[in-house]
C-alpha cells in the first residue's frame, strides 16, 4: 500500500487534560512503521488572538512568518509529507501547509461540525481570514473525513468535494487492556449531557415524571418553534419565509430524528424556496440546520436520566453540567484511565451529542475495544457498527433501555460476554488502524 | 517517600517542538505511565516565542495580560489533571518565571539536565540568567537540579543552586526490548551526531587532522588557539588576573581532560587573587569556563575523522558541520528510526560534546539499549557507567582506537557479545524507567 513517508498530527488541545484521540492516531500511524509527530497549534492560535488584539499587523506578520518558517523547517528535516489532524486543527495559518510543496495530503477528522468549530475559542482561523476560508478547506490536498452524513453533506455545501466517510474508532491499546468489572448492580455513563444550554423547568419536570423520548422530542420542537417565532436568532427575521421553513423542518425532524438537519431543511426548502435560497445566498444554511438539530437535545439526557433515576446507572463527568438535571455526577476521568473504568461496569450507557447529528461517536468503539457492551439508541449509524442482537443492545424507547439494564445487572456475565463480542468486533474492524489505512489507500493517497 | 506514589501526576515540559530529533520527553513520559504515575508531555516553545517577541518590540507592557492567557491555561492544567509534579529536560520548564514555583499544587519540579546551563540560558527564546528573578527561580526550594556531570554541578552550586542530585542519562526500555532490525552492515561503525562545537576548524587543525594528529597535539593545538580568543581582551579589562587566570586553566586541562573547567578555575584562584570574583561578579564565570573547555573540542570530530579516513565508520547528522572537516555525513537520523539505524550497524563510535563538560551522554545508553557496542574516549564517568571491555570499548588515544576498530571489525561475534552485555547492563541498571524510580523515590 502506498503511504506518507512521515506525517505530522495537529491537535488543537494541548491545555486539556482529557484529550487522548490525537495519540490514538500517532500510535496507529506508528504501528504502520510511519514516522510520526505529534504537535498542537492550541499556543500559536491564543499567540495570535493576543498578537492580533495589539493592532500593530507587522507584528502579527512577524510572528506568522516564523512560526511558519519554524514549522517548514521541521517539515523539511522530518521529510513530512502529510498532515493529520482533528477538524480543523490544521488550520492556524492558511498557506502553510497548502503552500508547501513537500505537504501531498491534509487530512481533516471530522469530530466537530462546522458550526460548533467555528464558534469555538481560539479558532482564530475564520474570523480573521473569513473570505479565504472556503477556498482553504476546499483546496485539493485537503480531504475531510466525516463520519455521519450530516457533516459530510453541511460541508458540501460550503463546497467540499474530498470527502471520505469514515466511522470514528478505538485505539490498538484499549483491546489490551484487562481490568477487573469491580461493580455489577451498576451500569456508567461517562459524558456530558450534551448540549450546554439549560434546560427548562418543563422539561426537568417532564424528565422526572417519566416522560417518553417521543413527548421530550415535541416539547423541544415546541421550545425552538417558540424561540423562532420570539425571534431569539434575529437572521430568522430576514425573509418572510424563513420562520415557515425552519417550523416545517424542526417538526419533520421529529418525525425523522435520524436523517440529517440539512437534508431536511433543503427537502422542506422546496416548499420555500425563497427562504431557502436566502439562508444559502446569506451563509445562515448552517446556523439553520443547527437550529434543527436541537430537536434532539434531551436525548442524551433524559436517556440518562431515565436509567439514573432508577438507580440503575452511575454518570461520570462534568458534575455541574449534570447537576441542572438533578443528576449527582462523579468527577471526569483523565483519558488514561478510561479503560479502567469502563471495565469497572458490566455495561454502558451511550447516547450521541445532538449538535453532531450523527451517532456512531467515539465512546461507542472505545466502550467495546474495553470488553463492554453498550446501550444505545437505535440509531442507523449505530447499527450499522455493531451487532444489536449479540453485541450492543439498541433501544427504541427509554422503557426498552431500562428493560434492558435490567436485564443486564440480573445477569451480568452474559453482558460480558457480549463485551467480548465486542471487542472482536473492533478488533476486526474499528481501530483507529483501520481508518488510517483507509485514508491511505490507493484511491486517497498517491 | 519509600515508594512511588501512584497519585502523583506529572507534567513534562519541552522546548522542542521544532526538533524533528527530539524524543526523550517521550521517553520518559512512556517510563513513568509504566511505573503507574500519569504523564502529559506539552511543549512551550510557541509560548517562549510570543514572550519574547513583545520584550523585542518593546511591548513587554502586554506580557503581564497575555502572558496569563498561557499561564492560566498551564494552570488549569495542572488543576484539572491532578498535576503534582513539573519535570523537564534543563529549564524548558521556565517559560516565564511565575507559574509553578507559587503554585500550591505543585509540589516538586525537576529539571534533568541535558546542555550546560550557559547552552541553556543562551539558547533561542530561553528566559536569560540576567532576568532578575531567573536566581531566585531557579533556586526555589521546590525545584531539583539533575545533573549527569560534575561540571554541571559545579556551574548549578555557583548559581546558588543547592538542591541538586547526580542522574546519570538514561536509554529507553522499548530500545532495549527491541529484536527485530537487521544487522545491515555488519562491517562498518556508524557515528551518529553533529561534530560538537558548529564553528569549522582552521586550517592548522585540519592538517593536524589530516596527518593523524594525536589527541594530545589536538588538544595543544585548541589551546594556542583559545588564548588568542578575542573574548581574552574584554576579560582583561574586568581585571587583569583574569586572563591570567584563564590560562593557566586551560594550560591544567591539557592534562586534566576531565575535569571541570570551574573546578580547574577554583584551583588557581589562590595563585591570581580576584580574578574569579571578578569573573563571578561580573555575570562572565560561565563564559570563562566554556573556554577552558573548548581545549576537548576536537576530540570527537577526531574520533570520527581517523576512522572516516579508513573508511570504518558512516557519518549520519549535521551534513553541513561535518562537511569542513571532509566528512560527507548522510542525513539526520529522526528518531522514529534511530534504533533500527544502531541496530543496523556491528557497533558505534560515540565522543562527548566538550561544551558538556560530562562525558557519559544519552547515546552511551542508547547504543547499548540496542544492543550494540560502543566505541569511546577513556573517562571516569563513562566507566562508571559500563565496563570496558566486556560492555563498552574505551580507548586512551586515536592510534588504540584506530587499531581496536581495526581489530575489531574482523571480529563481528565478539563486538555482538559486547553489545549483548551493554543490552543486559541497560536492563538492569540504565533505563529511564530506572532513574525516574530511583528519582522519585529520593525526592521529598
Amino acid at each position: 500500500m502506498n503511504q506518507p513517508k512521515s506525517i505530522l498530527i495537529y491537535s488543537h488541545d494541548w491545555s486539556y487534560a482529557f484529550t487522548k484521540t490525537t495519540e490514538f492516531l500517532g500510535e496507529a500511524c506508528e504501528s504502520m512503521d510511519i514516522p510520526t509527530l505529534i504537535r498542537d497549534s492550541c499556543d500559536v492560535r491564543a499567540s495570535r488572538l493576543i498578537t492580533e488584539t495589539l493592532d500593530n499587523e507587522e507584528i502579527t506578520q512577524d510572528f506568522e512568518d516564523e512560526i511558519s518558517r519554524r514549522i517548514n523547517t521541521l517539515v523539511y528535516d522530518h521529510g513530512i509529507d502529510c498532515i493529520i489532524a482533528l477538524d480543523l486543527g490544521w488550520l492556524f495559518i492558511p498557506d502553510l501547509f497548502l503552500k508547501n510543496p513537500r505537504i501531498k495530503k491534509i487530512y481533516s477528522i471530522w469530530f466537530d461540525d462546522f458550526i460548533s468549530w467555528c464558534g469555538t475559542p481560539n479558532n482564530a482561523i475564520f474570523p480573521y481570514r473569513q473570505n479565504s476560508f472556503q477556498e482553504v478547506i476546499t483546496h485539493p490536498k485537503v480531504v475531510h473525513c466525516f463520519y455521519g452524513k450530516a457533516i459530510g453533506r453541511e460541508a458540501a455545501r460550503l463546497g467540499v468535494k474530498n470527502q471520505i466517510h469514515s466511522n470514528l474508532a478505538a485505539p490498538q491499546s484499549f483491546l489490551e487492556h484487562n481490568f477487573p468489572c469491580t461493580i455489577d448492580n451498576k451500569m456508567a455513563f461517562i459524558g456530558n449531557p450534551g448540549c450546554r444550554q439549560e434546560p427548562s423547568k418543563q422539561i426537568i419536570k417532564c424528565m422526572k415524571e417519566g416522560a417518553t423520548l417521543d413527548k421530550l422530542r415535541n416539547l423541544s420542537c415546541q421550545e425552538i418553534t417558540g424561540a423562532i417565532h420570539k425571534g431569539i436568532w434575529k437572521w430568522t427575521k430576514e425573509h418572510p419565509d424563513i420562520k415557515k421553513l425552519l417550523a416545517t423542518a424542526v417538526f419533520a425532524k421529529r418525525e425523522m430524528p435520524y436523517t440529517s438537519a440539512l437534508e431536511i431543511l433543503e427537502a422542506c426548502g422546496e416548499d420555500y424556496p425563497n427562504a431557502i435560497n436566502y439562508l444559502n445566498d446569506h451563509s445562515r444554511i448552517l446556523e439553520a440546520a443547527h437550529v434543527i438539530k436541537f430537536v434532539l437535545r434531551y436525548d442524551r439526557p433524559a436517556f440518562v436520566n431515565h436509567l439514573y433515576q432508577k438507580g440503575l446507572v452511575d454518570v461520570i463527568s462534568n458534575e455541574h453540567e449534570w447537576k441542572q438535571y438533578d443528576i449527582q455526577a462523579s468527577p471526569p476521568i483523565i483519558a488514561d484511565k478510561l479503560p479502567q473504568y469502563y471495565m469497572k461496569y458490566p455495561a454502558h450507557l451511550n447516547a450521541a451529542n445532538a449538535i453532531r447529528d450523527a451517532t456512531a461517536n467515539e465512546k461507542l468503539f472505545e466502550i467495546s475495544a474495553c470488553a463492554r457492551t453498550s446501550i444505545n439508541l437505535n440509531s442507523p449509524d449505530v447499527a450499522a457498527c455493531y451487532d444489536g442482537s449479540n453485541e450492543i443492545y439498541l433501544a427504541n424507547t427509554f422503557e426498552e433501555a431500562e428493560e434492558m439494564a435490567r436485564t443486564i445487572l440480573k445477569d451480568p456475565d452474559t453482558a460480558l460476554s457480549r463485551g467480548k463480542r465486542c471487542r472482536l468486533r473492533t478488533a476486526h474492524e474499528h481501530t483507529w488502524e483501520h481508518r488510517i489505512k483507509k485514508f491511505f489507500s490507493l484511491k486517497n493517497w498517491e | 517517600m519509600s515508594e512511588i506514589d501512584n497519585k502523583d501526576a506529572v507534567l513534562i515540559l519541552t522546548d522542542d517542538r521544532y526538533t524533528p530529533a527530539s524524543k526523550t520527553s517521550r521517553f520518559i513520559m512512556q517510563a513513568l505511565r509504566r511505573l503507574g504515575i500519569r504523564a502529559w508531555v506539552r511543549d512551550t516553545s510557541d509560548v517562549r516565542y510570543l514572550f519574547k517577541t513583545l520584550e523585542a518590540k518593546n511591548l513587554e507592557k502586554h506580557l503581564g495580560a497575555s502572558g496569563m492567557i498561557h499561564v492560566d491555561r498551564f494552570k488549569s492544567f495542572v488543576d484539572l489533571a491532578g498535576v503534582q509534579s513539573i519535570l523537564s529536560l534543563d529549564l524548558h520548564w521556565l517559560f516565564t518565571p511565575e507559574p509553578f514555583c507559587s503554585n500550591d499544587k505543585i509540589k516538586k519540579i525537576v529539571s534533568l539536565w541535558f546542555d550546560d546551563l550557559r547552552t541553556a540560558c543562551t539558547s533561542q527564546d530561553a528566559i536569560k540568567p540576567t532576568d532578575r528573578s531567573f536566581q531566585e527561580t531557579i533556586g526555589h526550594q521546590k525545584v531539583h537540579h539533575c545533573f549527569y556531570g560534575q561540571a554541571q554541578m559545579d556551574e548549578g552550586k555557583l548559581l546558588g543552586i543547592t538542591n541538586t542530585h547526580f542522574s546519570q542519562l538514561a536509554a529507553p526500555l522499548e530500545f532495549a526490548q527491541r529484536e527485530t532490525d537487521d544487522l545491515r552492515h555488519p562491517k562498518k561503525l556508524a557515528f551518529i551526531g553533529n561534530p560538537g562545537i558548529p564553528t569549522p576548524p582552521s586550517e592548522k587543525i585540519l592538517n593536524l587532522l589530516n596527518n593523524k594528529a594525536s589527541l594530545k597535539e589536538l588538544r595543544k593545538a585548541s589551546a594556542m588557539d583559545l588564548l588568542q580568543n578575542p573574548s581574552m581582551d574584554h576579560f582583561r579589562k574586568l581585571h587583569t588576573n583574569i586572563p591570567k587566570i584563564i590560562e593557566q586553566a586551560i594550560e591544567q586541562k591539557l592534562h586534566e581532560p576531565y575535569t571541570s573547567a570551574l573546578q580547574l578555575l577554583l584551583k588557581q584562584e589562590k595563585n591570581f587573587p580576584g580574578a574569579f570574583d571578578a569573573l563571578n561578579k561580573s555575570g562572565n564565570v560561565l563564559e570563562a569556563a566554556i573556554l577552558i573547555r573548548l581545549v576537548n573540542r576536537y576530540d570527537r570530530p577526531a574520533l570520527v575523522h581517523r576512522l572516516y579516513q579508513h573508511g570504518f565508520v558512516r557519518v549520519f547528522s549535521a551534513e553541513d558541520e561535518w562537511k569542513p572537516y571532509g566528512i560527507e555525513a548522510k542525513p539526520l537520523i529522526r528518531f522514529h528510526d534511530l534504533c533500527r539505524v544502531y541496530r543496523a550497524h556491528i557497533a558505534h563510535l560515540n565522543g562527548a560534546n566538550s561544551a558538556r563538560d560530562a562525558t557519559a551522554n544519552e547515546k552511551l545508553f542508547e547504543i547499548a539499549a540496542c544492543g550494540r557496542a560502543s566505541l569511546n574516549l577513556t573517562s571516569p564517568d563513562i566507566l562508571k557507567a559500563f565496563d570496558s571491555p566486556t560492555e563498552i570499548i574505551a580507548c586512551d588515544t586515536l592510534e588504540e582506537l584506530e587499531s581496536k576498530a581495526h581489530d575489531l571489525l574482523a571480529q563481528p561475534e565478539q563486538l555482538l557479545e559486547i553489545g549483548n552485555n551493554a543490552r543486559q547492563r541497560v536492563i538492569r541498571e540504565h533505563t529511564w524507567d530506572k532513574r525516574i524510580k530511583t528519582l522519585f523515590k529520593s525526592l521529598p
